[in-house]
């Protein structure tokens, strides 16, 4: 897979949210975002999985053009922020629910995913009553489970003892040498840099590929 | 993708809610009110008098000094677009992205959230009906589908002479009040897609409002109204013309929605 994001310019509500921005990003990399809290790496991140549409420029995704060739990328997982699921099931119920759209794969698989984040598929705890931590590897276990060629994940980390990071670490370094396009925002530099191949400083609304040391 | 899943999320998350439980309180409301002016009047109400009750509305207005608003009759349809006002936006930013883009289609999925609509609207009439149909039975009236004209004259003050009969009346107290809600319902979603959902919402009880000063049929509104009915009453609005109207705001918002659902950005609410 490859993504190109080519003079893309995002303005809402009179807001520059991003600007300009041309990146090119490959399979089988980890790229991770870095900047601060409403710099635009959220954004970014909608922009490729097209949520949300340039006002100027393009986004292609295997030279097709997002918005206009496809509504969004053919095989995507992706964790926006806070996970949202449906409050009356559980883990492995919405995980189910999610997988019946595609039928990739089958309930062996999510339970495996769910023990890989460190979730137990045997849980009959409703998701209303899941704690932070749990909501989180629930979502990582959404965006990974039926191994899609993009993955897209907003601050992976949040609410992760250490180690839950250590697990979701290792997940994605997985997720990589599978062939998988990461792209990765994370306000912790330690793993931004452990994960990332390439980094990219994203900062009102630009963005800029920062040397990895 | 199977856009029948896709429809089949919709009917779990939007449709098997728990505020889904409060139509029939509400159509108690109406019921109860009518259920007294039908002992007043001396007579036994049938399960379909009490249902064309529920949709009364008012006469056409002549003059202001004659105008008075029909708050059970607004409580009902006002009550159907607040059922569904916040569910298709919220899932967006809510469990539904993981669907969006797992379903890769949005005109898919805005499509599925029509249906719900409709659906859910099914489920608003029919609960309604089932309060009507309980009202009748524990106040001692006949379920059948007919009106009793001295019910109509007696209790509610709708003027019909002759008994229409079940087809007819079924037409004036079932379907026509369905195609108007679900014709609203439909011009509610699509304008949540352009302005805040309670903006769409007030928009649409103004036009429900408006149709109470204007007796015609592209007045929407006047669909749900058994006051205005030309079944009922000679001379008064035919129901051909309201329900293609209905079928037209249906189409329309549909097709209006579809396309500005193509072309919109997908941010949480605070963005």
């Amino acid at each position: 897979m490859k993504i190109v994001v080519k003079d893309a310019t995002k303005v809402i509500k009179g807001a520059t949210i991003l600007k300009n921005v041309n990146i090119e990003l490959e399979s089988g990399r980890v790229y991770g975002l870095q900047g601060p809290n409403g710099g635009g790496k959220t954004m970014l991140m909608r922009l490729v999985c097209g949520l949300i549409r340039p006002t100027e420029g393009e986004v292609f995704i295997d030279d097709k053009r997002l918005g206009k060739d496809m509504d969004f990328p053919p095989s995507l997982g992706l964790l926006l922020e806070n996970p949202a699921f449906l409050p009356g099931y559980t883990g492995m119920k919405n995980l189910q629910m999610l997988a019946q759209l595609q039928n990739r794969i089958g309930v062996e698989q999510i339970r495996q995913t769910l023990l890989e984040v460190g979730l137990d598929p045997d849980d009959t705890r409703k998701y209303r009553k899941f704690s932070l931590g749990m909501k989180q590897r629930l979502g990582i276990a959404a965006a990974i489970m039926e191994m899609p060629d993009l993955i897209l994940l907003d601050e992976p980390t949040n609410a992760l003892d250490e180690a839950g990071v250590e697990q979701i670490c290792q997940l994605i370094r997985r997720e990589r040498n599978r062939g998988a396009l990461v792209i990765l925002a994370c306000h912790d530099a330690a793993v931004l840099e452990r994960l990332s191949d390439d980094i990219f400083t994203v900062c009102d609304g630009r963005v800029e590929r920062k040397a990895i040391t | 993708m199977n856009w029948l899943k896709l429809l089949r999320y919709d009917i779990r998350s939007g449709l098997l809610r728990w505020r889904y439980l409060a139509v029939p309180l509400l159509f108690c409301i109406p019921c109860f009110y009518n259920w007294i002016q039908i002992q007043n009047a001396g007579c036994v109400g049938t399960w379909m008098d009490y249902l064309v009750g529920c949709f009364k509305g008012i006469l056409p207005v002549a003059s202001m000094a004659d105008f008075e608003f029909p708050i059970l009759w607004f409580l009902v349809m006002a009550g159907c677009l607040f059922l569904n006002l916040d569910y298709p936006l919220n899932d967006l930013t809510d469990a539904g992205q993981q669907i969006i883009v797992r379903c890769r289609n949005k005109k898919a999925w805005f499509l599925s959230k029509c249906v719900w609509s409709l659906l859910s609207t099914t489920v608003y009439v029919i609960l309604g009906s089932v309060t009507a149909f309980a009202f009748a039975v524990f106040s001692g009236g006949s379920t059948d589908l007919n009106i009793t004209c001295d019910v109509m004259q007696k209790a509610l003050g709708i003027f019909c002479l002759t008994n229409p009969g079940a087809a007819q009346t079924l037409l004036v107290g079932v379907i026509l009040p369905y195609f108007t809600l679900a014709a609203v319902n439909m011009l509610q979603l699509a304008l949540s897609l352009v302005v805040k959902p309670i903006i769409s919402f007030l928009t649409c009880v103004c036009l429900l409002v408006a149709s109470l000063f204007y007796s015609s049929p592209y007045f929407i509104g006047n669909g749900a109204m058994a006051a205005r009915s030309g079944i009922l009453i000679d001379g008064l609005l035919d129901p051909l013309p309201i329900a293609l109207a209905c079928a037209g705001i249906m189409i329309l918002s549909i097709a209006i929605g579809m396309i500005r659902f193509n072309r919109m950005d997908h941010l949480r609410w605070e963005e």
